[in-house]
This record gives structure tokens, C-alpha cells and sequence, in this order.
């Protein structure tokens, strides 16, 4: 049954980066890689309030995880490895930092790779603050 | 630079310059394989980061760390390998079901982040974080950029062969 529910959150999650992706680039009118910046960010926003929920949950008092009710686990999983799985990506990130590097910027393209991956760990941690 | 090593960059700065297709508004059908291949990427990953075998060499979370590592780093291979594939043999819905759904399910950014938040909370030595963090960033971008570089080689080739 887990199988399922990770597949939907995963369908679901590709499903809004591919949307996000596309409303950006309209919107910017040509192909760029602010779409996929912005999802990965947001998604990672989003990871750290599952985390510090998971994190706060564990810790609350509770000796073992068999006082964890299963469903809460389970919610747990698909919105982690599931929804915000789907969401972010690691390939395109990384291929577009290579274009970017090919078409003769490689300053942008070290500043998109490691902007983007710090920002996504302070957003990871203002999310987990809040649960956690 | 042969003429050869010249044709392939201008092929590159194509490839670049050419945006897969121009940008329209996302359409119904192409909702449906992003979906699927997103499901089944995800899926992917989850048997392999957690129905993997019992022995357990590396403490947990080392042995996290270095199984999203080759997932990662492998999609991000692929992902180069298969651009390259739709640049000579162009498939809409095939492309939006194994790059945007599949391998963008399979690899993931949000859990790299939280790896790397969670061992900074945890105080790990900072060389030991920015390490891990070059290593992962590091590994990444070569693998796309091995991948593509492979991929324009070998599909052209054979696309020119007779």
C-alpha cells in the first residue's frame, strides 16, 4: 500500500515541477533555469518542515518508534521521499549547471550551483525550525 | 582543433542555444507521462535506499549518504546521455516521460540539503560537511557532463553512420 501512495505523491510532485518549470519559462519568455532553482528551493523549504515534524514527533516523549502511530510514519514517508522526492530534482540541476558552463559563463554556473544549494539548506532549516 | 572536435562543440552550442521545443502552455497529455515516469522514478528510489540488503557495513547514515550519492550521481548521467538521445532523435512524450518524470523522481535535491542540514546540526566537523557537499556537487556536474559529452558522440555517430 505504501508503494501506491508514494507513487501517487511522486506522480504528484514531478507533476508541479513540470508545471512550475513551464509557468516560469512563459513567463520569462525564453528557456532558463529559474524554474527548476525556485522548485528545488521551495521543495527544500518544504522537506525541513516534514523533517522537524519527524524530528519533534520522535523526540516528544515517546521511547520507541512503536508509539508512533503507523499512519503517521507512513504520512511522514510520502511527503519525504514521496512528494518533495518527486519535486526536486538533482539531474537537471546538475545538467543545467553544465550548460551553463558551455555556453561560456562558467562564474553563473559555479553561482547557480552553489547559491542554489546553499539556499536550499538555509530554507531546509528555516522549514525544520518551525516544526521542530 | 580537428574539424571533427569543431563540428561536435558547434553541435554542443546547438544543443544549447536550441531549447527542446518553443515554450507553450503545459498541455493535458503532457501532464500524464511526467506523472507516471515521476511515480515509478520515486518508487525506484525508495526500493533502493530502503529495501536494501541486511548487512549493514556503514553506520545509517553513511550508508544514506553514499546510496543517494550514486543515485544521483547516475541520474544525473543519464539525464545527460538521454538530452543528447532526444537532440538527434526527437520524441516529445518519450523525453517527458524518462527525463522530466522518471529521472527527476529517481534523483532528488531536497534530501541532499537535509543530509548535509542534518550534519551541521549535528556538529559535525565543518571540513567533514563542505567535503561531503564538494563531493556530492562535484560528482554531479561531471556525471552530466560525461554524459552528455558521451551521448553526442555516440548518437551522432551512429545517426551519421550509414
Amino acid at each position: 500500500m505504501i508503494a501506491l501512495y508514494l507513487f501517487l505523491a511522486g506522480a504528484l510532485g514531478a507533476s508541479l515541477r513540470f508545471v512550475i518549470d513551464r509557468v516560469v519559462e512563459r513567463r520569462v519568455g525564453r528557456r532558463t533555469t529559474a524554474g527548476i532553482v525556485m522548485v528545488n528551493l521551495l521543495g527544500s523549504f518544504v522537506l525541513g518542515l516534514v523533517v522537524g515534524w519527524v524530528h519533534a514527533s520522535t523526540l516528544s516523549g515517546a521511547s520507541s518508534f512503536h508509539h508512533l502511530s503507523t499512519s503517521m510514519v507512513e504520512w511522514q514517508l510520502i511527503l519525504s521521499v514521496g512528494f518533495c522526492g518527486g519535486f526536486t530534482t538533482w539531474s537537471t540541476a546538475m545538467v543545467d549547471t553544465v550548460r551553463l558552463g558551455r555556453t561560456g559563463k562558467p562564474g553563473l554556473a559555479a553561482f547557480h550551483l552553489l547559491a542554489t544549494f546553499s539556499g536550499a539548506v538555509l530554507l531546509l532549516q528555516l522549514g525544520y525550525a518551525f516544526t521542530a | 582543433m580537428s574539424e571533427d572536435a569543431a563540428q561536435l562543440n558547434s553541435a554542443a552550442d546547438d544543443a544549447l542555444a536550441e531549447l527542446e521545443e518553443p515554450t507553450s502552455a503545459v498541455r493535458p497529455a503532457e501532464l500524464l507521462p511526467v506523472a507516471v515516469g515521476g511515480g515509478i522514478g520515486v518508487l525506484l528510489r525508495y526500493w533502493l535506499t530502503h529495501l536494501h540488503g541486511s548487512p549493514h557495513f556503514f553506520p545509517l547514515w553513511l550508508q544514506e549518504q553514499w546510496l543517494l550519492l550514486s543515485i544521483n550521481s547516475l541520474g544525473a548521467f543519464l539525464l545527460g546521455l538521454l538530452l543528447a538521445y532526444f537532440h538527434v532523435h526527437p520524441s516529445h512524450g518519450r523525453r517527458l516521460f524518462l527525463t522530466t518524470g522518471l529521472l527527476g523522481g529517481f534523483t532528488t535535491y531536497g534530501t541532499v540539503a537535509s543530509l548535509e542540514q542534518h550534519a551541521i546540526i549535528a556538529h559535525a566537523p565543518s571540513t567533514t560537511v563542505l567535503l561531503s557537499i564538494a563531493i556530492n556537487l562535484g560528482l554531479g556536474v561531471a556525471a552530466a557532463y560525461v554524459g552528455e559529452r558521451l551521448g553526442q558522440r555516440v548518437f551522432r555517430a551512429i545517426e551519421v553512420a550509414p
